[in-house]
């Protein structure tokens, strides 16, 4: 099962200035959209004035706890809406329609908080470190302890990623801006429950690719280090947000979100408490416990000083009090978990207040802040789940009034609707495309600004997903990460020395007898443990994409060790690489002293070493014209030769190749 | 909410959580019966007219191919060892090596990381030069993997596949001989029924020799080879051991005739013998050796049919060509790999730590091992990373 390294270190100059400059692409051209949407309205409005529909009436009194309306409130004028905006301002995303019931707070909450969120976290996967960092050192570690087929999922769902690292670690930046935009920018309306839903989709993508499920099937699972998954809450406020409105109209919505989350509380509850996890104990035979080791590998993340020396002291505390740290947590989360399930505002009230403060805490001495040390994706559970309950405990108590929109006038009717006036249609082809663009000026005119900006969102979130996705498809991996081991090839033009040797047929081959063809040669000791056949690997994977191109491309090594260069040796390498049956390859031996020539010529060195030691040696391929002459050198020292970067090798051989042999 | 309603919801809370916390613990079920055990170690000593060699490990952790075989020499009257490794492979997966009579000596490399097939070692010359060939296949993870036809003729190989290869005088050309399926089903081998070839060796007469772990108690997996059949050649147990499976730890050519080391188990409790024979037909047995529980670390034989064991809880026996009883020594030092026969009756303990091997001896009669030679070993570290 090939993991999710690259063998690249995160802080690689040369990802991270290519990751620096595809986000600043797409940012422009995430500009580009938002501008020229900007424009189109500004001209479409120009040209296609709207009358506007009268305000909504308000009634008297208001439902300010979900009582019906007319039971009025003391010490409020009537008519004030909830929202504190006067009634009727709020449109809808289809036009100029007069709204029904301004947005209820608890779902406003939802909205923008999750939608901050999301912004928030798509900012965090644009620091440098994440092309090469995050499926090496995040989501492959967060699925260690996990069963192997949850580990293998991830695995496969991460290699797009280590193939290409650039592309999809902007993708995700994107795509999470352009959900946090969307979720701002639509408030209500079909387009606000597009976003919703597909807050959900990429929640869930994350949750199993980049959470591992949120590790709720490895051990050690807790509410205090984010259990169940801090995306799961973004996915439950999807689904939130994508509910009718008329589901935010009554009190029930909240009863049942405090409801499902007292359950939430109380299961964790009973989790904290379950003996043999090893959370009651703050040591154990002098060791740090479970609680104590958690919190004190957050205190050495890289963060600010007086953070770490905070989150190090709790963890100095639970290791001495641990009994007393879990006891505390326990009765906490059934305590919250228990008013939450009561149904009752006030003790709904004291709940949200326990949580909160509940959650702060845990929050910044436990979970430190999630999204500190140049790795951190997201400010992890705590703040998600305080928005939920928060926004259920307002669904609970705070319902909006009813408004409705006065009764049109029969002969106003066809004038409240943006009909602009329609200019006289022409006719054929011409006359359909100006109708066409005529009817999508009259629809940008009509459109109110959130929709566009909801549009331009969804724009965002596909800047981030089609370069992705076209290059996911491609199953060789991006050559940059080849150059980020190896370096940028040299470009040359220098004639090839010569030689003349026996192959691993035993014929006599030359290189002069090779002229014609492009040749791919490299040097390679048969008995290398490590990159020889490696570089065998790829120059065999080579050989099948240019398959086409066999009869003009020739890929030769030549013997690199100064003790094992029979052919009987020759050909044993060949069988374990699988080159044995490529028809143009050759591997090339001959006498020390011809060697030793050779290598020499082509500046590659090889040494025996005492003790056990392999051959030393470099490793370097040279990519030779028709005519004779070296072209490109490439450094093909394959690091840890991982699957990404034995496919990015391979593809850079390939591309050389048939560079020449398109330049003829 | 009611309040059943809240007590419903609480008790499904507690079951989800339950559910979790059984999804998210991660148990072991002891496995009942016992697990094959394993094999000795590489390291090993081989005792020449001309001198003695030793294979041990040096370095640092196998996990990052930092760990070296090493090849030792000590030529006959000398008491220093040398290092002559030979040169061009990376050791980091195992030596085996076989004695090609007088200062001859061949060497397998077990392959390691990507390397999948084997390279050889020939010297002639105790160690001084080598050449190199290629046993185009992985030789299996035991210390007699490797023989020689006396006179350095033959050479037979034992692959990690229970595959059994030989070749000619040279070493370039290898050809299957047989293999565990094959000795398996052959009839000779139906009172042993072996499951695992251990061992490969070469009578006097140069017939090949297999040493096999049998699945039936009572019989000892000793092969030979003649007249195109294979044919069971082992000694005939002692009634008190009718009822203990057999396992070849060791097969090996002596002055005077073929030495094996068997381990006779029931249940956790193994009994060591030492089996000799001078025709290939007759053999002695040795008194057996009680263990216990624990295993073979290490062994070996030298010259005259003498052997030695290490077990796994620091303790090493000896047992001389003539006598049939094993002498337990006084422990040996900390890190000992593996003991040698030294001159005048002494034993030598060769312990490797990190980059140094370090020779102690026990002479005749005395009860306390003294520094004999310690010789530093310029490992490589990291370069087979």
């Amino acid at each position: 099962m090939p993991g999710m390294q690259s063998g690249i270190g995160v802080s690689n100059a040369l990802i991270a200035e290519a990751f620096r400059s595809a986000l600043w692409q797409q940012l422009i051209i995430v500009a580009v959209i938002f501008l020229v949407l900007w424009l189109a309205r500004l001209i479409a409005v120009r040209s296609w004035p709207i009358k506007r529909a009268p305000k909504a009436s308000r009634p008297a009194g208001k439902a300010r706890t979900g009582r019906p309306a007319g039971k009025a409130q003391t010490g409020r004028p009537a008519g004030k809406a909830q929202t504190g905006r006067p009634a009727g301002k709020a449109r809808t995303g289809g036009g100029a329609q007069t709204v029904t019931q301004p947005e209820p707070p608890g779902r406003r909450l939802l909205r923008i908080g999750f939608g901050i969120l999301w912004i928030f976290d798509g900012i965090l996967q644009a620091q440098s470190a994440m092309p090469i960092g995050l499926p090496a050192q995040v989501i492959e570690p967060s699925a260690s302890s996990s069963p192997a087929w949850v580990r293998h999922l991830v695995n496969w769902g991460g290699t797009p990623w280590t193939y290409h690292p650039i592309q999809v670690a902007a993708a995700v930046v994107w795509i999470q801006i352009g959900i946090g935009l969307w979720l701002l920018f639509a408030r209500q309306g079909p387009w606000a429950r597009l976003g919703a839903l597909a807050s959900v989709g990429w929640g869930l993508v994350v949750w199993v690719f980049g959470e591992a499920f949120g590790g709720i099937f490895a051990p050690g699972l807790t509410w205090l280090f984010g259990a169940p998954g801090a995306v799961l809450f973004y996915c439950a406020a999807g689904i939130l947000l994508a509910l009718p409105e008329h589901a935010w109209g009554t009190p029930r919505l909240g009863r049942l979100m405090l409801a499902g989350l007292g359950v939430f509380f109380v299961g964790m509850a009973v989790l904290q408490a379950w003996p043999g996890r090893g959370f009651w104990q703050g040591t154990v035979h002098g060791h740090p416990g479970t609680l104590t080791s958690m919190i004190r590998s957050m205190s050495q993340t890289p963060q600010p000083h007086f953070l770490a020396r905070i989150v190090a002291a709790f963890a100095d505390f639970t290791a001495a009090h641990g009994f007393a740290v879990n006891l505390f947590t326990v009765i906490a989360l059934a305590a919250i978990g228990a008013a939450f399930l009561s149904g009752q505002p006030r003790l709904a009230r004291l709940g949200v207040g326990a949580a909160l403060v509940l959650c702060l805490a845990d929050w910044l001495l436990i979970e430190d802040l999630g999204f500190l040390g140049g790795l951190g994706t997201d400010p992890n559970s705590m703040i998600p789940m305080a928005l939920l309950f928060v926004s259920g405990y307002l669904a609970l108590t705070r319902v909006p009034a009813h408004q409705t929109a006065p009764a049109p006038e029969p002969a106003k009717a066809k004038a409240q609707s943006a009909a602009p006036q329609t200019a006289p249609r022409a006719t054929g082809p011409r006359g359909r495309v100006a109708d066409l663009l005529q009817s999508g000026s009259r629809s940008l005119a009509t459109t109110s600004g959130r929709s566009l900006a909801a549009a331009g969102a969804l724009a965002v979130v596909l800047v981030g997903v089609v370069p992705s996705a076209a290059a996911s498809a491609n199953p060789n991996a991006d050559p940059i990460i080849a150059r980020a081991i190896g370096g940028t090839s040299n470009v040359v033009n220098t004639p090839a020395p010569g030689f003349s040797l026996i192959d691993q047929r035993g014929s006599q081959v030359s290189l002069a007898s090779l002229r014609g063809k492009v040749v791919l040669l490299t040097f390679l000791d048969p008995v290398c443990t490590s990159d020889c056949p490696l570089i065998g690997h790829e120059f065999a994977a080579a050989a099948r994409q240019l398959a086409a191109n066999a009869g003009q491309i020739q890929l030769a090594a030549v013997v690199l060790s100064p003790t094992y260069r029979s052919l009987a040796a020759v050909q044993a390498f060949d069988r374990q690489e699988g080159l044995s049956g490529l028809p143009n390859w050759l591997y090339m031996t001959g006498s020390l002293a011809q060697l030793q020539n050779i290598w020499r010529a082509y500046g590659m060195t090889a040494q025996d070493l005492p003790a056990g030691a392999m051959a030393l040696h470099n490793d370097v391929a040279y990519v030779i014209d028709r005519a004779g002459y070296v072209r490109r050198v490439i450094n093909t020292d394959p690091g840890p030769g991982t699957a990404a970067s034995q496919s990015s090798f391979e593809v850079e051989l390939t591309d050389a190749a048939r560079q020449l042999l398109g330049s003829g | 909410m009611t309040r059943r309603a809240c007590a419903a919801v609480a008790i499904a809370a507690a079951l989800l959580a339950v559910t979790a916390a059984g999804c998210a613990s991660v148990t072991s079920q002891a496995r009942s019966g016992l697990a094959p055990p394993p094999p000795p170690s590489l390291a090993t000593t081989l005792e020449t007219a001309d001198g003695a060699w030793a294979v041990t490990e040096l370095g640092g952790s196998a996990a990052r191919h930092n760990n070296f075989w090493q090849l030792f020499q000590r030529p006959a009257g000398s008491t220093t060892w040398r290092l002559v490794t030979p040169p061009g492979v990376a050791s980091n997966g195992g030596m085996v090596m076989a004695g090609l009579g007088g200062p001859s000596l061949i060497v397998g490399f077990r392959p390691s990381q990507l390397l999948k097939f084997t390279p050889l070692a020939t010297t002639r010359d105790s160690g001084s030069t080598w050449s190199p060939g290629v046993l185009p296949a992985d030789l299996a993870n035991v210390p007699d993997a490797l023989a020689a036809a006396p006179g350095g003729g033959r050479l037979a190989a034992l692959l990690a596949g229970g595959r059994i290869d030989q070749a000619r005088p040279g070493a370039t050309t290898w050809t299957p001989l047989t293999s565990v399926h094959a000795l398996a089903a052959a009839p000779a081998s139906r009172r042993c029924s072996p499951d695992m070839v251990t061992a490969v060796s070469f009578s006097p007469s140069s017939d090949p020799v297999l040493g096999a772990a049998c699945t039936r108690p009572g019989a000892v997996g000793i092969f030979s080879y003649a007249a195109g059949a294979w044919r069971m050649a082992g000694p005939v147990l002692p009634a008190f051991l009718a009822s203990r499976q057999v396992q070849v730890l060791r097969l090996t050519n002596t002055m005077s005739g073929e030495a094996a080391l068997l381990a006779a188990r029931s249940g956790r409790s193994v009994e060591l013998l030492v089996a000799r024979t001078s025709d290939g037909t007759h053999w002695t047995l040795s008194r057996p050796l009680n263990l216990g529980a624990p295993a073979v670390r290490a062994s070996g034989f030298a010259a005259a049919g003498s052997a030695w064991v290490l077990i796994d809880n620091g303790q090493a026996y000896t047992i001389s060509g003539q006598s049939a009883a094993w002498r337990r020594l006084p422990r040996p030092p900390a890190a000992t790999a593996a003991l040698a026969f030294g001159p005048a009756a002494s034993v030598e303990a060769l312990a490797a730590r990190g980059s140094t091997l370090t020779d102690w001896e026990l002479t005749r009669g005395s009860r306390a091992w003294r520094q004999a030679q310690v010789l530093l070993v310029p490992v490589k570290y990291g370069s087979s990373g």
